[in-house]
């Protein structure tokens, strides 16, 4: 059962049934696959893949690390003329300066030598391995974590829903949208006052791409709009608040309200195309038929903060960090070792590494350097 | 400096058509002249694209990394870079026969696409951007070498392998290390692939508050990250040559289709890049 579980076959069915469930679930976005329980199920057993696998490999590295120089075998070995101990010095000095680390021991009346480079890279897949398991497991626990979001006008408070964070109140004071030198929106920001049971605990402010964290709450900035709140005299006469660009017919007239930098627009349509625009400030007024006037009073902005208490973010996060190292420790170059055993007259070696080509090289390049007395 | 940027394509894709064309013919007849003229060609095309990529860069002051146009012209640059790479370690002439078709038709694609300059919008930008797209630009390149290598690969024991008397087989090299420099790329690009997807991943979280969103373009980049650790897992357990060759165009094809398809055919909130 631990073989099976352990093995790579597993997890090469596994790695193969979560690609056709993902290419499935692209190809038809309206069945829910990732939350669905065998899905979930397949997560969780290749997890317990990797976590028995990775263990079990563990001991094997950790020995091979550590490993001695040995005899090393006529019959597996390429057999080198070898004249004397300069040889052996300008041999080790050579491999020094290639960046092995070397060992050295001697038995039976002869020396033994074990040179070793690229241990970063016989732990790199074991850490990868580990890093994914953290990732799952904090993606495992961010399915327990809640967001909602909470829309707030500036100037008011808005509670924060009490499955993210109970007692938790937002007020805001601003929110601004930022432009760059070439006039282009560089970002939106809320500024606000967060209250925790009504006692004033923190402020600050958030915009896209630097949430504000509070308590183990993030609050993110995902989407704002404007009300404008006008008053009618005449035919319906009292005060209304009226969204963004939302078309409305008055007095046989149709227009919308629309927010802009120089201030609250007014454009009027005749069928679909636009016949006239009037720019109003606090306190203008429009004249409508039938003594009807439409007093500007104010915008009204408001934001829309995403709200999520998580615990599992940070767990990913910490899984993310280690799969950046772990990724970076691939690139140091691949684990190789150079085994000689040496005798009189002559020197038995081996070259051991995953990738043929580095072997033959390896072996090509020493062998030539032995050569030349 | 905008209007530079047609012509620059065009001159692109003329040298690239170029160099195809006189490997093509160094191919056929084999003269070491002719095959410096395509290497040039292709150092000329690389300068090019580095030149169009500064200018780009300059127009919007930053990295140009931010639609399909300026992603394309970066992933072409990296293709030709590792090309240039293993041609210049390996001697592997003969791959631009299978490399430059890759970027002719990435070219080909891009030519038509809306070179307007436009301003970024706010979650665009982020440093995280800047690294999510560089190590997607690494890997993507790599990979589309590998592809190359295993479509000679199999092309070429199609052909009858080492032994075959056929002449474009005769000039392709040992089915062995074509086999070896495959699975060597791959592994050069599979770490920049997984920083790929972590920072996607991190910028998502500071941006939409979500570390993963199974949006189809996340999803795919799995897909593509999971069909190569499989090529690396089945190496493992002894499968090598054709099988691995086959992974790896299978591979790929998941590129392609996170690049090109994701954006045309399936939605999603990364529809704009
Ligand atoms: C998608 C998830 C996975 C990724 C990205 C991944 C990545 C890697 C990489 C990059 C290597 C190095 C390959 C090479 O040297 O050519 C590796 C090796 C390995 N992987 Fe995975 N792996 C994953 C899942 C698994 C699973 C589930 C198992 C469990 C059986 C596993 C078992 C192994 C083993 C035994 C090695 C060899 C280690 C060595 O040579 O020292 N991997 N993995």
């Amino acid at each position: 059962m631990i073989k099976f579980l352990s093995s790579i076959q597993l997890a090469i069915t596994l790695i193969a049934a979560m690609v056709l469930a993902s290419v499935f679930a692209t190809l038809f976005p309206k069945i829910e696959i990732f939350s669905a329980f065998w899905f979930r199920g397949l997560l969780f057993l290749f997890c317990l893949n990797l976590l028995i696998c990775t263990f079990k490999s563990l001991p094997g590295i950790v020995h091979r690390i550590n490993k001695l120089p040995a005899r090393v075998d006529e019959e597996r070995a390429k057999t080198l003329d070898f004249s004397g101990p300069e040889d052996t010095e300008k041999m080790m000095n050579y491999l020094k300066e290639k960046g092995y680390k070397i060992k050295t021991s001697s038995s039976e009346g002869q020396q033994n030598i074990l040179a070793q480079k690229g241990i970063w890279n016989l732990i790199a897949p074991q850490l990868l391995h580990l890093s994914l398991i953290v990732v799952l497991i904090g993606g495992f626990l961010t399915s327990l974590g809640v967001e909602d979001q909470v829309t707030c006008f500036v100037g008011e408070k808005a509670v924060v829903p009490a499955s993210v964070a109970s007692g938790m109140v937002i007020e805001v004071n601003d929110f601004q949208t930022i432009y760059d030198a070439d006039g282009a929106i560089d970002n939106w920001i809320t500024d606000f006052i967060i209250y925790v049971n009504d006692e004033k605990t923190a402020s600050g402010a958030t915009k896209v791409n630097a949430p504000l964290k509070h308590q183990g709450v993030s609050f993110y900035q995902k989407s704002y709009g404007y009300y404008h709140l006008i008053e009618l005299t005449g035919v319906q006469p009292g005060t209304y608040e009226v969204p963004d660009k939302k078309i409305f017919k008055l007095e046989d007239k149709t227009f919308n309200i629309s927010y802009s930098e120089e201030g609250a627009v007014v454009s009027f349509f005749e069928g679909h195309n636009l016949s006239e625009k009037v720019i109003l400030k606090d306190g203008d007024k429009i004249d409508f038929p039938n003594d009807t006037v439409l007093t500007y009073l104010q915008l009204n902005p408001f934001t829309v903060l995403g709200v999520k208490k998580d615990p599992g973010t940070l767990v990913v996060m910490a899984g993310f960090l280690l799969m950046t190292f772990a990724s970076f420790l691939f690139w140091t170059g691949r684990y190789r070792e150079v085994a000689f055993s040496l005798t009189e007259g002559k020197a038995n070696l081996i070259v051991n590494c995953k990738i043929k080509a580095v072997r033959d090289e390896v072996t090509e390049e020493i062998s030539e350097r032995m050569k030349v007395k | 400096m905008e209007s530079l940027q047609t012509p620059f394509m065009v001159a692109l894709l003329v040298a690239y058509v170029l160099a195809f064309m006189f490997y093509f013919i160094t191919f056929i007849y084999a003269k070491v002249a002719l095959k410096n003229t395509a290497k040039l060609l292709i150092v000329l095309a690389f300068v090019l694209n580095t030149g169009l990529l500064v200018i780009r860069g300059l127009l919007i002051s930053g990295l140009p990394l931010r639609n399909l146009f300026e992603f394309g012209l970066f992933f072409i640059w990296a293709i030709t870079l590792v090309f240039l790479f293993i041609e210049y370690k390996f001697d592997l002439s003969v791959s631009a026969l299978f490399v430059l078709p890759i970027v002719i038709l990435l070219l080909l694609f891009l030519v038509n696409l809306d070179v307007t300059v436009r301003p970024a919008m706010p979650a665009l930008r982020s440093k995280w951007l800047i690294i999510h797209v560089l190590t997607a630009v690494l890997a993507y390149g790599a990979f589309a070498i590998s592809f190359a290598l295993s479509v000679m690969y199999l092309v070429k024991d199609w052909l009858g392998g080492e032994n075959s008397p056929n002449r474009l087989a005769s000039i392709m090299p040992r089915l062995e290390l074509l086999d070896e420099l495959s699975y060597k790329v791959i592994f050069l690009g599979m770490p920049a692939l997984t920083i790929m997807l972590v920072t996607g991943a991190v910028w998502a979280e500071y941006s939409w508050g979500r570390y993963w969103s199974w949006d189809p373009k996340e999803t795919w980049a799995l897909v593509t990250w999971f069909v190569y650790s499989a090529y690396l897992h089945i190496r493992l357990r002894g499968w090598k040559g054709k099988k691995a060759a086959i992974i790896s165009i299978v591979g790929f094809m998941a590129v392609i289709f996170t690049f090109l398809g994701v954006s045309y055919l399936l939605p999603g909130i990364h529809s704009y890049a």
